[in-house]
């Protein structure tokens, strides 16, 4: 799906700034509600999957490729505007012509279980992500010269990921002895009155949209380290917020992903019935018994910007960015050369004032 | 003629000005009346404390004695009564007095009072009765003249401004090299701090951000048993002074019993 200005027929972006399509073009601006209505078949130039290419595989097209021998499942479209074939692989909702850069929505590879619930639309431009790198990198004192700014910003890309928000209730008790205690002095001896007591907690507690990343392909903590997203935000679910974007479908179903927001439940409610407990010395946990409950998922599609750097076989490649609140999470690898330099002139700036320091004391001391 | 007399009298005009100019040569007196130093021991003093007397134009004397005497410290009594007599222009002096194991650190005469006020003489004095504690007399003698050295070298600047430093050497290189180990502990703190900023991703755990209020079903505390843990309070150590110190008319010195 082509999303094509009324006016001149340029192609539209979702524009974060004013929350609307935008023609670079003509600069004509629409509300994402003139295209809802709108379904493949009526916008002009939607692409048609090769019938001869594709087979219906569970609700996506598969890619019969003749030509080499690929064994992931592809997608095969036709670019509307310059006539490309445009391969991706079967998670790919949205994208652009690699050759004439056209931003097309792949409709078909959202549909039926595939349908985001909601989508959380990008709120921080690529302007704005320049400026934050930059603020970010800053704050890395040893990054090698290949992550500055002017190196980087033409890789970072904007990206609509999968995430399952999951709700669910924790409910258990937990077991546990700690002791109250007095002391105080009888004669030479320091003596101290125990009294042992078995603390029982039942409760529960609810939690609200916990998210985890739907795709295989993104890493988990570089997900969760560019959390929280502000969920007031969330929109139903409408193509219109994804032309310019690059956009993934989940890979990882909700039952596949749904141990991780339990667990993180788990660990916070334990917490949460441990800090009842306050007033005990020697507190020993005897057990506990958690179960999970009224879970539900939502299929929500959360803005990221994400930066893939191959950089001295460094394995952990990915710095992530929130598209809704800038925040940036990334392992920078550490510049060697730097890191010495700083610590040979640190070490000499201590050393001569700890040096003069202990000479003065030396010599004050009678 | 006028200006050969003129030649002849300014080289002995600055002769006179600059040549250290010895009223009386400072002495040394290492007097053993009771045997204990060796004759080498005694030798080896006698060789350091002239070295020292040279050195600092100071009056030296290390008197052994086995005298009674009616005074609470009669080593104190010995070495103010022969001193004074035998350098009234002052001395440095250390005294052993075996009839009641007594020892005594004095110094007499403005200029070695300056030197060597109270707080040095007791210094002095804690490091001898160390020695003396362990019998070990000559080195107790020792001991003195080494502080007294280190001392008179520190007072009259024998190393320029820098001689307390050079002096005590042990404790400027202890301090030198705390001082740069300290400084690598710092740097390499700062350092490692930075890296690790550099590492920002991490899986979560917990999700406090998600979480509603605690809802409690039941809450029981069960009082099931009780002890009583009994220990013993630590004593607290008392110990003796061993040293005293004080000055008379024109001394000051310090000292005890060993």
């Amino acid at each position: 799906m082509e999303y094509k200005c009324k006016n001149c027929g340029g192609e539209l972006h979702y524009d974060p700034n004013i929350g609307k399509l935008k023609c670079d073009f003509c600069g004509s601006t629409y509300d994402l509600s003139e295209y809802q209505e709108m379904d493949a078949e009526t916008i002009p130039g939607t692409p048609e999957i090769h019938a001869h290419e594709a087979v219906i595989n569970g609700g996506y097209a598969k890619a019969m490729d003749d030509s080499t021998d690929i064994k992931e499942d592809l997608t095969v479209f036709q670019c509307p505007h310059c006539g490309a074939e445009i391969v991706t692989d079967k998670d790919t909702v949205a994208t652009q012509c690699i050759f004439c850069h056209t931003p097309m929505v792949i409709d078909e590879q959202a549909q039926g279980k595939f349908r985001p619930a909601k989508v959380l639309p990008f709120e921080v431009d690529k302007k704005q992500i320049e400026q934050l790198y930059e603020n970010y990198i800053k704050g890395k004192p040893f990054y090698p010269p290949e992550y500055s700014k002017a190196n980087v910003i033409d890789k970072i890309r904007a990206i609509y990921l999968p995430f399952w928000l999951f709700d669910l209730t924790m409910a258990g008790e937990v077991n546990a002895t700690g002791e109250h205690t007095q002391t105080f002095t009888s004669g030479q001896y320091i003596v101290t009155n125990h009294q042992v007591y078995a603390i029982n907690r039942e409760g529960s507690m609810g939690f609200h949209k916990i998210p985890v990343i739907g795709s295989s392909k993104t890493p988990k903590d570089a997900m969760d380290s560019i959390e929280p997203f502000d969920y007031s935000k969330l929109q139903d679910y409408n193509p219109g917020y994804l032309p310019g974007y690059l956009a993934q479908r989940y890979d990882l179903d909700s039952k596949a992903t749904q141990q991780f927001s339990q667990s993180r439940a788990e660990e916070t409610f334990n917490h949460a019935m441990m800090n009842t407990m306050m007033g005990y010395e020697g507190l020993v946990p005897a057990g506990k018994n958690f179960y999970a409950s009224s879970i539900h998922a939502d299929y929500v599609l959360l803005p990221s910007y994400l930066l893939f750097m191959d950089y001295d076989n460094n394995e952990d490649k990915l710095i992530a960015v929130n598209g809704q609140t800038g925040k940036i999470a990334g392992n920078i690898p550490v510049d060697k050369h730097k890191r010495n330099r700083f610590f040979i002139t640190r070490f000499a700036l201590f050393a001569l004032l700890f040096l003069g320091l202990a000479f003065l004391l030396l010599m004050l001391i009678d | 003629m006028k200006k050969f007399w003129t030649l002849a009298f300014v080289p002995v005009l600055l002769l006179l000005l600059f040549a250290p100019c010895k009223i009386a040569a400072a002495e040394v007196r290492v007097i053993d009346s009771f045997g204990l130093f060796t004759p080498s021991e005694q030798e080896a003093l006698e060789e350091k404390a002239q070295r020292i007397s040279d050195e600092y134009d100071t009056n030296i004397i290390i008197l052994a004695a086995d005298e009674s005497g009616f005074s609470d410290n009669y080593a104190r009594d010995l070495i103010e009564g022969y001193g004074e007599e035998a350098y009234p222009e002052g001395y440095i002096g250390y005294a052993i007095n075996m009839a009641d194991r007594s020892y005594w650190v004095d110094a007499f005469g403005d200029r070695l009072r300056g030197y060597f006020p109270q707080s040095k003489t007791d210094d002095i004095a804690d490091e001898a009765y160390d020695r003396l504690s362990d019998g070990e007399y000559y080195g107790s003698a020792d001991s003195f003249l080494n502080n007294i050295d280190k001392r008179l070298a520190i007072q009259t600047s024998k190393y320029g401004n820098l001689s307390k430093l050079w002096v005590y050497k042990g404790r400027t290189i202890f301090f030198g090299a705390g001082a740069v180990i300290l400084a690598l502990v710092a740097a390499g703190g700062w350092t490692l701090a930075k890296v690790h900023k550099h590492a920002d991703k991490k899986t979560a755990q917990e999700a406090e951000l998600y979480k509603n209020e605690l809802r409690l079903s039941n809450r029981r505390d069960q009082f099931i048993r009780a002890y009583q843990t009994r220990i013993r309070k630590p004593e607290s150590s008392s110990g003796g002074g061993h040293s005293s110190g004080g000055g008379s008319a024109g001394h000051t010195g310090s000292g005890g019993h060993f």
